[in-house]
C-alpha cells in the first residue's frame, strides 16, 4: 500500500528547498508506557498521548524527546547519561516511550534522551536517530524534495514532504 | 520505591561480569537484581512496561555506548 503524507501542492524545486531547510519531519504520536495492560500496542489504550513533529536524523545514534513533553506525558525514566558541559557534569534523563506513526500504522517502543527541543527555530519536538531506523527502510531524495519510510522489507508507505 | 541511582550502582558493580557474559545485550535491573538479559530492545522494553509497571527500573545496553549524539541541548534533571 502506498500512502501519501498530505497534498502534493508544491513543485519539486520548492519541496527540495523546504526539505533541505527543515529536514525530513514526520507526524508521530508519543505516549507513556505506564499503567497500561500487558500486551497493548494498540493506540486505543493510550489516553496520555501527544502529537509531535519528529525529525529523522541518520547522523544520531540516539533518539531524543523534548524534556517538557516527556514530563507532561509522565514517561518513565529508565536510565541517566552523564554529559560533560561548560557548567560541569550533569545527568540527562533517558525515557521509555511508545512512538506511533499513524501514516505507517506502526507503534514501536523507544529509548529517548531528554533534550531542550522546540525552543528556538526547531520545528520538531522529537528526534529519531538510528535506533528508530533499525526497523525501517528510509530513503531521501533531495532533488525531488521527498523522503520515503517503510517498515522492514515490506513497503507499506511512502512520504512526500509537503510543508 | 527503589531509587534509579541504586539500580545504576548495582549495574556498575556488575559491569565487568555483564560485559564478559552478555556484551551487547540489554539488561533490566530492578530492586538491585537482574530481571533479565535481552538481545532485542523491543522485547526488553515490553518486559519493562508489562512486568514493572510503576516500579523503578534500569534498562541499559551492556558495553555499547552511542557514538554520535545529535547537535541538541540535552536536558538535565
Amino acid at each position: 500500500m502506498v500512502h501519501q503524507f498530505g497534498p502534493n501542492a508544491q513543485d519539486a524545486h520548492e519541496r527540495s528547498l523546504i526539505l533541505q531547510s527543515k529536514g525530513p519531519i514526520l507526524n508521530v504520536v508519543l505516549s507513556t508506557t505506564h499503567d497500561r495492560s500487558a500486551n497493548e500496542l494498540s493506540s486505543n489504550f493510550f489516553p496520555e498521548r501527544r502529537n509531535l513533529k519528529a525529525l529523522i536524523d541518520t547522523g544520531a545514534s540516539v533518539n531524543c524527546i523534548d524534556n517538557r513533553a516527556a514530563k507532561k506525558l509522565n514517561l518513565p525514566v529508565i536510565d541517566y547519561k552523564i554529559f560533560q558541559s561548560a557548567s560541569g557534569r550533569a545527568p540527562t534523563p533517558i525515557y521509555l516511550g511508545k512512538i506511533e506513526i499513524p501514516d505507517l500504522n506502526t507503534i514501536i517502543l523507544g529509548q529517548f534522551y531528554g533534550a531542550e527541543l522546540g525552543n528556538n527555530n526547531e520545528s520538531y519536538q522529537c528526534l529519531l536517530g538510528r535506533p528508530f531506523l533499525a526497523g525501517f527502510i528510509f530513503s531521501y531524495n533531495g532533488a525531488e524534495g521527498t523522503f520515503h519510510l517503510a517498515r522492514s522489507k515490506t513497503v507499506l508507505a511512502s512520504s512526500e514532504f509537503d510543508e | 520505591m527503589a531509587n534509579l541511582n541504586d539500580e545504576i550502582r548495582f549495574f556498575v558493580e556488575k559491569e565487568a561480569e555483564f560485559e564478559r557474559d552478555h556484551y551487547g545485550e540489554w539488561v533490566v535491573i530492578s530492586h538491585q537484581q537482574v530481571q533479565g538479559f535481552f538481545e532485542d530492545f523491543q522485547v526488553a522494553a515490553k518486559t519493562v512496561m508489562t512486568k514493572f509497571k510503576n516500579e523503578t527500573v534500569l534498562l541499559r545496553q551492556i558495553g555499547i555506548e552511542p557514538e554520535s549524539y545529535p547537535d541538541v541541548k540535552f536536558a538535565t534533571t
